[in-house]
C-alpha cells in the first residue's frame, strides 16, 4: 500500500537542521556562493564585507525568471553533479543562520531576459521556527500543529521582476543582509577571511611571487583539455571595509625562503590513476632545504574538485607514511573525475568502490612523492658531500709535502682519504648520486686512490729509511758499547723545532738580549730562506751539525 | 540634538558652490574620486556629485542620545549603507565602506564603535567633513598602550592627511578637495586657546581689529582665523599646499550659524614642509558669503567696521585666478 505523504511530512525546521550541520563554518556560506559563480561560468567574482551586509557578485551567465524560481528549492537542483560544482540544491540556504535578508539579484545572458530579484525573509522563517519550538516545548502546540517547509517558504520568499536601471549588469549578485554579530565577527579580519578564501576557492596562482605559478596552472589546464573535462579558475577580489585586495592561491617562494632559505624546487606531476581510471593530476613542489615548510597550513599536499578543497591537508597525510617528507612538499591533488563526487560537508569524497579506488591511486602518488623526495634528499646530501670531498682531497695534497717527514701526520692524512674514498665510491655503488655528478664522483674516487697510494709510496719509504737508520745504529752501538768501559743511557736526540731550541740542545747559554737577537735571525734568514717547514728543520739540523763541528774542533 | 537635515542653504551650496568646484578638478584630473566624508543617511551630497565619484569612505553615528555607544541602535548606519549599497548594486559606485562613530572619534581612536579599525588605502579626492556634532573638544583618545591622550577634534583633519601623504602608490594624483562645515559652539576652547597663543604680526594686527567687533562678528572671524592657521599648518606640515576659498556663513538647521571652508590641496614638498602661497591677511580681509532666495552673496555683518575685500562668488573662477592653482596645479600638469 503506497503511502499518502503531503507537505505537512516536512516540518519547516529542516532547513535549519540541515544549514546547521551542513555549514558548521559562517566562512562557508562565502565558498557556497563563490561556487555558484562558478557553475555559471563566472571569470571575475567580488566579495564585499561590511558591517551590516556581505555581497558577493559574479559575472556569470546568471539565472533567468524559471532558473531564480528554482532556486528557493531545497534539495532539488537542476544542476549536473558530473559539471557542477554546487548540485545539493541546499547551498542557497547556507546563509540562513547568518542574516536577516537575502537578496539574489540576476540577470541573464539569455535573450530578452529581464532582470529578476527573489528575496528570502530568514529572519522570519527562524522567528517561525524557533516560536513553534518554544510552543512546543511547553505543550501548547502538538506534532501536527507544526509549520510544514512548504508553508514557510511560500510566505518568506518573494521574486520580483526589476526595471532595468534596478540591476543591469549579466551575473548574480548575492546581499547577505542584516548580518548576525557572530557572523560579521567572523568576517572583520581581512587576513583571517583571504586565507580561507584562498585554501577552498579556485583561485589563479599568483605569477609574481610564485615562480612556478604559470608552469602549474598551463599544466593542469593542458590535462584537463587532454581528458575533455572542463577546469576554470576564477578572479576573486575581497573587500573588507576599505581593504581591498584580488586573492591568489596562498603559494608564494617567500613561504619556502622561511625555511632555512629554502627555494621551491620545480614542480613534480604525477597523473592519478589507477585501474585504468583516471581521478586527475597531482603537483608537488619540494622545498630545496630539506626542511619543513614553515607555514603549518601549507604543508603537504590538499585535495580539491574543480578548485573547491575538499578537506584539509591533514587528511591526506596518513597516505604518506610519514611527516617527514610531505611537510616539505606544497602541492596539490587535483581531482577532475566527475564521477567522483565530494561530500555534502566537502571533508571527503562519497562512499563509493571508486573513491576507494581513489584512495589507491592516491597512496601511489604519496610514494611517487616520498621517492622524489627522499632522491633530493639523498641528492643534495650527496652533493654537499662531493663538494667536501673535492676540498678535503685538495688540502689533503697540499698537506702531504708539508708533512713528508712527519709519519704520524701521514697517517691521519691517509686514514681521511680512505674515508672520503669509501663514502663516495659507496654512493656510486649505491648510485646515491645524481646523474649529473657521477663523473665528479668517479674523479674524486680516483683522486683518493691516488693520494692513498702517494702517502703509502712516502710512508713505506720512512719506514724503509728508519729500519735502515736504526739498524745501522744498532751495529754501532755494539761498537760502542764493546769499547765503553759501562753503559751510559742517553736520551733520544730532539728535533730543535727553532733557532733557540737548538742552541739551548747545545747546551749554549744566552742573554736575555741574545735570545732576542737569535729570534730576530731566526725569523729573518733562517726561516726566510726555507721553502717549509720540513726545510726548516732540516736547515736547523744542518746548522748543528755545523756549530757542533765547530766546538768540536776547537 | 539630531542629524542635520538638509536646508535650503545647504542644498545651494552642494549644488552651486560644490559641484561646479568638483566638476572642474574632475576634468582637471580626468578620473573619477574617492570620497571620504559624512554623506548623511540620505546621501544627499553624494547623490548631487555621484557623476564624479566612485568610492566612497563614509562615516555615520548611530541614534541620539549615545551615538557612539555600542548600546544604541545603529539604525542609521544602517540605512546609510543600505543606500550606499543600492548606489553599488546601480553601477553608481564601484565600492564604498561605511565606519560606525563619529568621524573625529573614528579617526583619532583608529577604530570605529564596532570595533573596525580604520583606514585609507588609496588618495581621496574629495574629503566632506562636517564637524557639526556635540562631542566635546578636546577628545579622550587611548592609545594601543592604554595611555589616556586628549585631542582636539581638529588633530583628526591632522591625521587624515598625514595618512593622505603616507599612501606609497596610486594612480590617483595627490590633488584633493576639502569641505569643512564648522559649528562654532563646539570650536570654542581651541579657538580661545590658539587666540592667546597666536603669535603672528599679521594675526596680532587681526586680532587688534576683530577685538573691537561685536558678537556673533567677532567670534566668527575669530573662528574663521583659527581655521586657517591651524587647518594650513596641518596642510603644509603635511607637504600639501592649501588654497582657502571664501568662507560661507549660513545658518543651518535647528537656527545654529555654520561656517562652510572650501580647502583645495596638493602635494608640493618645499625644504620645511609645503609652500604656503596664499597670504594669510587677503584670506582674513576676504568678505564671508552668504546665502539668500537660493543665490549665494557677499555676506555683511551688520554695522561691521572690519575693512573687507571682496573675493567674488564663483568658486572655480576664485580658484582659478588663486597662485596656487597657477604655481601648484598647473605647474603639476592637467587641463589649462
Amino acid at each position: 500500500m503506497s503511502l499518502n505523504v503531503t507537505k505537512h511530512d516536512i516540518g519547516a525546521e529542516i532547513v535549519s537542521i540541515l544549514t546547521k550541520g551542513m555549514y558548521p563554518d559562517p566562512r562557508d556560506a562565502l565558498r557556497e556562493y563563490v561556487q555558484n559563480g562558478v557553475d555559471a561560468g563566472a571569470k571575475n567574482i567580488d566579495i564585499k564585507i561590511r558591517v551590516n551586509s556581505v555581497v558577493v557578485e559574479d559575472d556569470g551567465h546568471g539565472m533567468d525568471e524559471k532558473t531564480l524560481r528554482n532556486a528557493v528549492r531545497l534539495g532539488i537542483s537542476d544542476k549536473n553533479p558530473q559539471i557542477d560544482v554546487g548540485f545539493r540544491g541546499i547551498g542557497i540556504y547556507s546563509a540562513f543562520h547568518l542574516c536577516d535578508q537575502l537578496h539574489i539579484y540576476s540577470k541573464s545572458t539569455k535573450k530578452e531576459e529581464v532582470s529578476g530579484l527573489l528575496i528570502f525573509n530568514f529572519k522570519l522563517m527562524r522567528d517561525v521556527i524557533d516560536q513553534q519550538r518554544e510552543e512546543r516545548a511547553k505543550g501548547k502546540i502538538t506534532g501536527e500543529q507544526l509549520v510544514d517547509l512548504q508553508s514557510l517558504l511560500q510566505k518568506h520568499t518573494e521574486l520580483k521582476a526589476l526595471r532595468p536601471e534596478e540591476f543591469n549588469k549579466f551575473g548574480t549578485r548575492v546581499e547577505m543582509i542584516g548580518l548576525e554579530s557572530n557572523f560579521f565577527k567572523s568576517l572583520s579580519k581581512f587576513e583571517d577571511i583571504a586565507e580561507y578564501l584562498r585554501q577552498v576557492v579556485p583561485l589563479h596562482f599568483n605569477p609574481d611571487k610564485f615562480k612556478w605559478a604559470k608552469i602549474i596552472e598551463d599544466k593542469i589546464f593542458e590535462l584537463s583539455k587532454k581528458h575533455d573535462i572542463e577546469f576554470n579558475l576564477i578572479n576573486l577580489t575581497l573587500q573588507v571595509n576599505t581593504q581591498i585586495e584580488k586573492l591568489y592561491r596562498p603559494y608564494t617562494d617567500e613561504i619556502f625562503k622561511e625555511s632555512d632559505n629554502g627555494e621551491p624546487l620545480e614542480p613534480l606531476f604525477k597523473e592519478v590513476k589507477s585501474g585504468g581510471e583516471f581521478f586527475g593530476v597531482a603537483w608537488g613542489s619540494l622545498n630545496s632545504a630539506r626542511k619543513k615548510i614553515s607555514d603549518k597550513k601549507l604543508r603537504g599536499f590538499l585535495i580539491t574538485k574543480q578548485g573547491f578543497a575538499i578537506g584539509d591537508r591533514s587528511h591526506i597525510v596518513k597516505y604518506f607514511s610519514r611527516n617527514t617528507y610531505f611537510d616539505r612538499y606544497i602541492g596539490e591533488i587535483i581531482v577532475l573525475n566527475q564521477n567522483l563526487l565530494p561530500n555534502a560537508a566537502r571533508t571527503d569524497f562519497e562512499t563509493s568502490p571508486l573513491r576507494s579506488l581513489f584512495y589507491e591511486a592516491l597512496s601511489e602518488v604519496a610514494s611517487y612523492y616520498n621517492d622524489e623526495a627522499n632522491k633530493h634528499q639523498e641528492f643534495t646530501l650527496a652533493d654537499e658531500q662531493l663538494d667536501d670531498a673535492i676540498n678535503g682531497l685538495k688540502e689533503s695534497q697540499a698537506n702531504i709535502s708539508y708533512y713528508t717527514e712527519n709519519t704520524e701526520k701521514l697517517l691521519d692524512i691517509l686514514i681521511e682519504v680512505r674515508r672520503t674514498y669509501d663514502l663516495i665510491n659507496g654512493r656510486l655503488d649505491r648510485k646515491a648520486i645524481r646523474s649529473e655528478r657521477v663523473k665528479d664522483g668517479e674523479k674524486v674516487v680516483k683522486f683518493a686512490k691516488e693520494l692513498e697510494k702517494d702517502i703509502q709510496r712516502i710512508i713505506d719509504q720512512h719506514r724503509k729509511k728508519k729500519a735502515k737508520r736504526t739498524e745501522s745504529l744498532e751495529k754501532e752501538s755494539i761498537k760502542k758499547i764493546k769499547k765503553l768501559p759501562k753503559v751510559e743511557h742517553k736520551e733520544p736526540e730532539k728535533q730543535p723545532e727553532n733557532l733557540l731550541e737548538l742552541l739551548e740542545s747545545l747546551d749554549i747559554e744566552l742573554s736575555e738580549q741574545l735570545k732576542v737577537v737569535m729570534e730576530i735571525i731566526d725569523e729573518k734568514y733562517i726561516q726566510a730562506i726555507a721553502s717549509n717547514k720540513a726545510d726548516y728543520l732540516s736547515l736547523l739540523m744542518d746548522l748543528k751539525r755545523n756549530i757542533e763541528e765547530r766546538i768540536s774542533g776547537e | 540634538m539630531g542629524e542635520f537635515q538638509d536646508n535650503p542653504s545647504k542644498k545651494i551650496i552642494r549644488t552651486k558652490w560644490c559641484k561646479p568646484l568638483i566638476k572642474f578638478i574632475h576634468e582637471h584630473l580626468r578620473y573619477k574620486f574617492i570620497y571620504m566624508g559624512l554623506p548623511g543617511i540620505q546621501a544627499l551630497d553624494l547623490c548631487e556629485w555621484i557623476d564624479y565619484i566612485d568610492h566612497v569612505i563614509a562615516f555615520q553615528c548611530r541614534d541620539y542620545p549615545n551615538p557612539s555607544s555600542t548600546s544604541q541602535p545603529r539604525k542609521r548606519v544602517d540605512e546609510l549603507e543600505n543606500k550606499l549599497r543600492e548606489l553599488e548594486r546601480t553601477r553608481k559606485l564601484v565600492s564604498f565602506s561605511v565606519y560606525d562613530g563619529y568621524i573625529e572619534e573614528v579617526v583619532l581612536r583608529g577604530r570605529d564603535t564596532n570595533g573596525n579599525s580604520f583606514g585609507q588605502n588609496d588618495v581621496v579626492t574629495i574629503y566632506n567633513l562636517d564637524f557639526c556634532n556635540g562631542i566635546t573638544s578636546p577628545l579622550e583618545v587611548m592609545d594601543d598602550k592604554g595611555n589616556v591622550q586628549k585631542y582636539y577634534k581638529s588633530q583628526a583633519i591632522r591625521k587624515l592627511l598625514e595618512m593622505q601623504r603616507d599612501i606609497a602608490s596610486s594612480s590617483r594624483t595627490k590633488k584633493f578637495i576639502m569641505f569643512l562645515t564648522i559649528n562654532s559652539r563646539f570650536w570654542d576652547k581651541e579657538a580661545d586657546d590658539f587666540v592667546t597663543t597666536a603669535e603672528s604680526r599679521v594675526l596680532e594686527d587681526y586680532f587688534s581689529k576683530v577685538n573691537k567687533l561685536k558678537n556673533p562678528e567677532k567670534k566668527v572671524r575669530l573662528l574663521k582665523s583659527y581655521v586657517f592657521e591651524t587647518i594650513r599648518g596641518y596642510f603644509t606640515h603635511c607637504d600639501f599646499t592649501p588654497e582657502f576659498l571664501p568662507v560661507i556663513n549660513y545658518k543651518g538647521t535647528g537656527g545654529e550659524w555654520l561656517l562652510h571652508f572650501v580647502i583645495i590641496g596638493a602635494l608640493s614638498r618645499g625644504i620645511s614642509g609645503a609652500p604656503r602661497i596664499q597670504k594669510a591677511e587677503d584670506f582674513l580681509s576676504q568678505s564671508f558669503l552668504g546665502i539668500k532666495n537660493g543665490i549665494i552673496f557677499p555676506f555683511k555683518f551688520t554695522n561691521s567696521t572690519f575693512p573687507e575685500t571682496d573675493g567674488g562668488i564663483d568658486a572655480v573662477e576664485i580658484f582659478c585666478n588663486s597662485h596656487c592653482y597657477k604655481n601648484v596645479w598647473l605647474d603639476q600638469g592637467g587641463r589649462k
